[in-house]
């Protein structure tokens, strides 16, 4: 089949993954972003959003509206119970870095734990009615559902835009990106500000948790292997952009789908790796060009 | 017959020895934060297994991952030394995944998932084997005592402290920084020959990054920049791994109960002791 | 701070617990009344992945076992003395699998030890079963390599892929007429094992290989793979996913990109709650499982068992009977011969034609069991058999 006629399929393909990857990645680059680490507890915040989400609509059965809503709380508190008790204690003693990473690598394993230790190691399926009614145009399928999250997903990029860049507190937030001193001198409370983070990071985590459970199925390591996907779009994007991450994470979808078409497909890993690793070395401002802060 | 079961965890922990001295000449003694470190050990374990399994006797074998390993880690820190900060962190840890591809998809040489069986071992003897690795880690950890008091130890801890004033002083950092990575992926090359004869089997999932995160963990607890802190912290770290097996709880939940504690271990370490039990410096 | 963590980890162990305590089936009605005697007890070594994503494997598994050691146990045990199940959680990797088979023999001194459920954690185990003349049965491995790497006292009571693969090619070409297929698997080390026979077969009947696709364990995103697929033009496709997680979702992607051809795949697919909970989906899929009747007098008690406690049906019924049939082969060797590693293995290789749950059990000179295969047709959320 000539490529031109599988094109569109790929780019459509493409453009699904792509979100779904955007949608881990905006998260990880906010936190990135304001509390400059690198934030893998993201995927935990997503793995327990979609748990939270099962569990109050299939066990409990209640209105898929009313579960999302609980889930987002839910996925709100995770987040700040562990800045509360894990990164708050480490940013007081000063600690680099590398045991913040560390720190949110080892949350995100113990998620996985957690929620195995709780719902069981099977794998739940999530389904809405009408998700999976398919559209066809020729060779070019999609479904209903796949259509709402790539509308969605856009949705909650521009909302986190207006957050960030016209609200008082997306103001705040990019003060104390750019000068943690300054933006103390003129009276930002940077707990407070992080505290905020964390919590606008993990309503997107919840959100992008149900989207991703009900379009990949639930599992307990479903958010390691998640937020590796967003952590590679976010470094292409530009780390510490959340913009720079919804590139990068529409990006690497594409060019992973597009590329395995020439490739055999077992290299789809490799080839959003080897991006990676030539941005890092020939443009490590990422996509979008943000210079990344020097750690010496 | 406990007694065996010593010997085969005294062998886990003295090569886990190796592993985590190594991890320490470049991380805490030189600054030089290489999450893929874990990716090098596994390089020293495939080349090995394949090697041997190709009828070459086990002393080259383990010479040569040794030295393949150390030859790719000098190529990859050629290119990536000069990254700052973060960035470095990111490329090798990016490493682990594209190390991960291509042992699952390289499949001529490393048979993808289904992984290398009947690795010849060294000795036969567990016992002996036990020795021969004890005697392998006695040179290796009185090499990184000497080194890390040679006169190429205080240029790394220069350049840890202050690279800017290191290169002041006229040192070539970028050679001391390839030569840190050399040296600490040799032995990690090392160790994973050694770990691939005694396992005798070997898959893509010596990558994981769980393993590593434990590594990281040992090296952290004993603390930075102290050989002796290393080892202090494998052993006790591996002591408290094998001490969770006798926990009793619901079959049922042995394994995330096990896995849970271990990660919560990690972490209350992280924040109460940030550097380690004989750390010199902040992680 | 540190009153805090302290308490969030005695909140954390208490809600295990209360867990634990839930999930205990009613307790075995005579098991409680007398007390198991450590000292004179025969200790059963149990490694199974218990965390991480091959535990959907180990559990299920782990449950039938139990079953088996509590009625053994509830009649008395063997020899009037009890069987001690020790169990470890070998987590599908050749490390932890070594780790646990060394504790299990050399701490527990175990004689037998059932296990591993994947072939990367049986494979690091079975030189050390081996060295120590402890016998190792398997209810699930199956790569190729255990045949021939596994050694003297390694068994094992589920097929070697080797026949799976063959068989799955043999009707691909011979019985749905297929001349061109395509293949999507997992780089597994059970999926690859299966793929490999399959194209091998498959090219040696006749048939070509028009697309052969690959994705990680890793991925949830196979559209791009099945559009190549579709895009070859095969007139069936075999899709061997590692879990039935992976399973469900690539028969999803595959048909909401319109692939009509006829899919084939292995026994992870026409798992039972495979075939209930997404009917719609693998409708009118073929797949390939060992033969096993699960309505067999010995089968259906133990599969009923499990849906009465997990409220699930049985995920794996074969691995499941499987395990089951090991504890009372084990049992009986340990009756016959008595509890010593070489006596239960000369057992094992002269067992004919045991009448288990998962079938006819006979042993061949490698310990692998010789069984047949059935191919099946899920049907309506109803598993036909066709061959």
């Amino acid at each position: 089949m000539p490529l031109q006629s599988i094109l569109p399929q790929l780019f459509i393909n493409g453009l699904i993954a792509g979100s779904v990857y955007a949608l881990a990645a905006c998260g990880f680059a906010l936190v990135y972003y304001v509390v400059k680490f690198q934030y893998f507890s993201q995927g935990a915040i997503l793995t327990i959003g979609a748990y939270i989400f099962f569990l109050f609509l299939n066990l409990m059965g209640l209105n898929y509206i009313l579960a999302a809503i609980l889930s987002i709380i839910i996925s709100i508190l995770a987040a700040l119970t562990t800045n509360w008790l894990v990164y708050r204690p480490l940013r007081k003693r000063k600690a680099g870095g590398v045991p913040l990473l560390v720190a949110s690598i080892v949350i995100l394993i113990f998620s996985s734990s957690l929620m195995q230790a709780l719902f069981g190691s099977s794998t739940k399926t999530l389904l809405l009615s009408n998700q999976n009614k398919v559209f066809t145009f020729g060779f070019l399928t999609i479904t209903l559902f796949q259509i709402a999250i790539i509308i969605l997903a856009f949705i909650l990029f521009f909302l986190l835009f207006y957050i960030l860049m016209r609200t008082r507190l997306g103001k705040a937030m990019r003060a104390l990106a750019d000068n943690k001193d300054v933006a103390q001198i003129v009276g930002i409370n940077p707990e407070k500000i992080y505290n905020y983070t964390f919590i606008i990071s993990a309503v997107l985590g919840g959100i992008s948790g149900i989207l991703i459970g009900l379009e990949q199925n639930l599992y307990p390591r479903m958010g390691v292997l998640i937020i590796i996907k967003g952590f590679i779009s976010s470094v292409i994007g530009g780390l510490g952009s959340v913009p720079g991450a919804i590139v990068g994470g529409l990006f690497i979808g594409l060019v992973e789908n597009i590329g395995i078409w020439f490739l055999p497909s077992s290299y789809k890993d490799v080839i959003s790796f080897s991006i990676m690793l030539l941005f890092l070395l020939f443009r490590p401002q990422g996509i979008l060009g943000v210079r990344m802060r020097d750690d010496n | 017959m406990i007694t065996d079961f010593f010997i085969s965890f005294s062998t886990y922990v003295i090569i886990y020895i190796i592993i985590v001295s190594s991890f320490n000449i470049s991380f805490g003694f030189t600054g030089l934060v290489n999450l893929g470190h874990m990716v090098f050990f596994g390089i020293g374990a495939y080349t090995s297994a394949i090697l041997t399994l190709h009828g070459m006797p086990w002393y080259f074998a383990l010479i040569l991952a040794g030295l393949f390993t150390s030859l790719i880690g000098a190529a990859i820190a050629a290119i990536t030394v000069r990254l700052k900060g973060d960035y470095f962190q990111i490329v090798t840890l990016g490493l682990v995944f594209i190390a991960i591809a291509i042992s699952r998809n390289w499949i001529s040489l490393t048979r993808g998932a289904l992984g290398l069986p009947g690795i010849p071992p060294i000795i036969k003897d567990n016992f002996n084997y036990m020795l021969f690795t004890f005697l392998v880690c006695v040179i290796c950890l009185a090499f990184f005592y000497w080194l890390t008091k040679s006169e190429t130890g205080k240029i790394f801890q220069a350049i840890r402290d202050d690279e800017t004033a290191a290169s002041i002083l006229g040192k070539n950092t970028y050679f001391y920084k390839v030569l840190s990575i050399t040296i600490s992926t040799f032995f990690a090359g090392i160790a994973g020959s050694l770990f691939v004869h005694f396992i005798k089997f070997v898959d893509p999932s010596i990558f994981d990054l769980d393993f590593f995160v434990i590594i990281l963990t040992m090296l952290v607890a004993g603390g930075l920049a102290s050989i002796t802190g290393s080892i202090i912290g494998v052993v006790s770290l591996a002591i408290t791994s094998e001490a969770l097996r006798f926990v009793v709880v619901n079959p049922e939940l042995i394994g995330p109960v096990r896995h849970m504690s271990l990660m919560l271990i990690l972490i209350l370490i992280l924040i109460y002791r940030p550097r380690g039990i004989l750390g010199k410096v902040n992680v | 701070m540190k009153k805090i963590l302290l308490a969030i980890l005695a909140v954390l162990v208490l809600i295990i617990s209360a867990c634990a305590q839930q999930q205990q089936a009613p307790p075995p009605s005579s098991g409680q009344n007398q007390p198991a005697q450590p000292q004179g007890s025969y200790k059963i070594g149990i490694m199974m992945p218990l965390s991480g994503d091959a535990a959907s494997y180990g559990i299920p598994v782990q449950k039938t076992t139990k079953y088996a050691i509590d009625e053994i146990n509830a009649k008395g045990g063997v020899n009037g003395r009890k069987l001690e199940a020790i169990w470890e959680d070998s987590k599908c990797n050749p490390k932890d699998g070594n780790a646990a088979a060394q504790k299990l023999i050399n701490i527990d001194k175990v004689k037998v030890i059932i296990g591993g459920i994947c072939s990367g954690e049986t494979l690091g185990a079975a030189p050390l079963a081996n060295d120590n003349k402890v016998v190792m049965i398997s209810p699930s491995a199956t790569s190729p390599d255990i045949t021939t790497k596994g050694g003297d006292f390694v068994f094992r009571l589920s097929p070697s892929d080797a026949f799976a693969g063959v068989v799955a090619s043999d009707y691909a070409y011979n019985n749905l007429n297929a001349k061109k297929a395509g293949v999507i698997s997992e780089a597994t080390d059970y999926s690859q094992g299966l793929r490999r026979v399959f194209k091998e077969n498959f090219a040696k009947l006749g048939g070509e290989i028009v697309a052969d696709e690959t994705y990680n364990p890793e991925d949830t995103d196979f559209r791009t793979q099945v559009t190549k697929v579709k895009a070859a033009n095969p007139d069936v496709v075999y899709l061997v996913p590692q879990t039935k997680a992976k399973g469900v979702l690539l028969v999803k992607q595959a048909k909401e990109a319109g692939i009509k051809t006829q899919l084939l795949t292995a026994e992870v697919m026409i798992g039972r709650d495979v075939v209930k909970e997404s009917a719609t989906d693998v409708d009118g899929m073929i797949g390939v499982e060992q033969k096993f009747d699960d309505k067999n007098p010995k089968a259906a008690p133990i599969l009923a068992k499990y849906k009465q406690d997990t409220k699930e049906d049985a995920p794996f019924p074969a691995f499941m009977s499987a395990s089951y049939d090991i504890v009372y082969l084990i049992s009986d060797a340990i009756t016959k011969n008595g509890y010593d590693g070489e006596k239960i293995r000369d057992y094992l290789y002269n067992v004919k034609d045991y009448d288990g749950a998962v079938g006819k059990v006979t042993l061949d000179s490698n310990g692998d069991v010789i069984l047949d295969f059935s191919v099946k047709q899920i049907k309506n959320g109803e598993l036909v058999t066709l061959k």
